[in-house]
């Protein structure tokens, strides 16, 4: 519609005007369409490759893993049969499943609070927030270690009681880093969809005669749904996935699953990781496309 | 009317559970509680730690000040060498990303509908992807043997008799950098670029202007707050990157952060890890404030 109106009421350049403005640079630009095409092709080829390559080789026969042999299943199964790969994964989950649960009750409040409420130290919950995003991993990784130690001491030392080392690193010290992780992604994302709400549909419920926690719990709750869906998921992965702090604070007897890796890789390269990571891989991305589908992530984003 | 706003009000008053000026702080208290305990508590011991004196296999903390690691870090040759390498990764990294992504947002914030989806959808598979995975999928492509994919493929096709080194190399780790972080520039350079009105590019061509000078003067300017946001998501996190180093540099490319990662591991050093992550600690916060400095001037 606009696009009608304004083709016809602009005033064609003159060949005057064209010559001004359309420099070496604007006819070399000519037909870029074609090679802004072939260009971002390139970049998703580059950005896929990898992780194809790492996929067919997980199903090669050939044990040095760099050249193609045949089909097989082998690296699966021994997979399957690794227990300390087993534990590893068991670790993982529960730590997850803990963390994304305590990050999204606490962000869901905290997103209330930030998005319907105005006080004073608000700016600071918000700049911590985003500190805690931007900041580059490894320095929130080997303070978090400093402080689980100096606490785990000074308890023993102070109170001649260290609550039965919780924060002695280990599993409890990583479930609490992955909390900090968590909160900000959560906050981010519930807030976002706090902020299209409209709250007209909140006072209806109320006159009509809902008492607070049935408006809540009938409307507020479902209308913010998807972004809290959206949001544990991205927790769950995130906790899943992370590697730096869970690295530094996780102690000497406990092992997530990209700890193990971590292991692996660096004793060397084995089949067994190509198939573990290919399944990683699988598995993330069936969420993300249940995320798409259920709650339209990418528009969130945009 | 009257009427109207007194229904209207007791509704207001139904929706409040408790006095709206004790809500918001109440609500917070727990996050606020979890990030000042695990996040900036541990941030300022870690600072207190590194000027604290004690002995490098002691985990206690006297608070008399002493600045030897800084002393130490600052007349090191090894670390001046990593410094500066970290340096140049970060800005190779940072453009590198930002060129190569550009095309690739425009690109897509041209596109409409499902295609659009697809394509952004695309770009975010990797962030839920694991990033140690991600990074460790290129040792077999770049793999030093004859048995690596590129190696393989070179050689076949007659280009080099003997397998060409490329992992533990600076290019490989640049390579895989920019493999790492290509979609966290993407990402909101797509959303900047996306906010500009589609009807700008047609008010520019129906002034006359070519492609090349509403790229220049009418895209990429108003696309800036997505480049500034895309360059720190990007610049950042590069400056402790460890991972890359490690796995691809093999050790042999000595970044600040795999500097940092060897003080807490097999250096046994903790203070000496202390001073060095604070120092990429106040490197960060400067690049922070240019960006807020930047996106505060342009009024976004």
């Amino acid at each position: 519609m606009a696009d009608g109106t304004a083709v016809e009421t602009s005033v064609a350049p003159t060949e005057r005007q064209r010559r001004i403005h359309l420099s070496l640079w604007d006819r070399l630009m000519g037909h870029s369409d074609l090679g802004l095409g072939a260009w971002s092709v390139l970049v998703y080829v580059f950005l896929y490759m990898p992780v194809v390559v790492l996929i067919v080789f997980s199903f090669n026969s050939q044990k040095l893993n760099v050249t193609w042999e045949g089909f097989t299943l082998d690296w699966y199964a021994m997979l399957f049969r690794d227990t300390a790969i087993i534990d590893a994964f068991v670790t993982s989950m529960e730590i997850a499943v803990i963390s994304t649960v305590a990050a999204i009750v606490i962000g869901t409040f905290a997103s209330f609070s930030l998005e319907r409420f105005e006080y004073r130290t608000k700016m600071l919950w918000d700049g911590l927030n985003y500190t805690k995003i931007i900041i580059a991993e490894i320095v929130a990784g080997v303070s978090s270690l400093l402080f689980f130690v100096q606490l785990n001491e000074f308890l023993l030392e102070y109170l001649g009681f260290n609550f039965w080392s919780i924060f002695s690193p280990g599993y409890w010290t990583v479930v609490f880093a992955h909390i900090a992780w968590n909160i900000p992604f959560a906050v981010i994302i519930i807030r976002a969809r706090l902020r299209g709400f409209d709250r007209a549909i909140e006072e209806a419920g109320a006159d009509l005669g809902a008492n607070p926690a049935t408006v809540f719990f009938k409307i507020t709750l479902p209308v913010i749904f998807p972004g809290i869906l959206a949001a544990s998921l991205l927790c769950f992965t995130l906790s899943f996935d992370d590697f730096v702090t869970t690295f530094f604070v996780i102690g000497q007897n406990y092992n997530t699953l990209p700890v193990q890796i971590w292991g692996m890789v660096r004793m060397g390269i084995t089949p067994e990781i190509n198939a573990l990571s290919a399944i990683m891989i699988a598995v993330s991305s069936v969420i993300v496309i249940f995320l798409e589908l259920k709650a339209r992530i990418s528009k969130d984003i945009a | 009317m009257a009427e109207v706003a007194t229904v209207r009000d007791e509704g207001e008053r139904h929706l409040r559970l408790i006095n709206p000026k004790a809500a918001g702080p109440l609500l917070v208290s727990p996050m606020a509680f979890w990030m000042l305990a695990f996040f900036l508590v541990p941030l300022i011991l870690i600072i207190l730690y590194s000027v604290g004196t004690q002995s490098v296999y002691q985990n206690g903390v006297s608070l008399a000040f002493d600045t030897q690691w800084y002393q130490q870090i600052f007349t090191d040759a090894s670390t001046r060498k990593a410094f500066i390498l970290t340096m140049q990764m970060v800005l190779i990294n940072t453009f590198g990303c930002l060129i190569i992504g550009y095309p690739l947002a425009y690109f897509i914030s041209v596109k409409s509908g499902k295609r659009k989806t697809l394509f952004v959808l695309l770009i975010m598979l990797p962030f839920w992807t694991s990033f140690l995975v991600r990074t460790y999928a290129w040792i077999t492509i770049l793999n030093n043997t004859e048995g690596g994919l590129v190696n393989s493929w070179m050689m076949s096709l007659g280009l080099i008799n003997e397998p060409v080194e490329m992992l533990y190399t600076n290019f490989a780790v640049y390579l895989v950098l920019i493999y790492d972080y290509l979609p966290f520039m993407v990402l909101p350079l797509f959303v900047g670029i996306e906010k500009i009105h589609k009807s700008l590019y047609e008010a520019s061509k129906d002034l006359g202007a070519g492609k090349w000078t509403t790229l220049r003067r009418v895209t990429i300017p108003l696309s800036m707050p997505g480049i500034f946001a895309g360059c720190m998501l990007v610049a950042i996190p590069t400056t402790g990157e460890f991972v890359v180093p490690a796995i691809i540099g093999g050790g042999k490319v000595v970044l600040w952060g795999w500097l940092i990662y060897q003080a807490f591991t097999a250096g046994r050093n903790w203070p000496l890890g202390a001073a060095l992550s604070n120092v990429l600690l106040v490197f960060m916060l400067i690049v922070v404030a240019l960006y807020l400095r930047a996106i505060g001037n342009k009024d976004f």
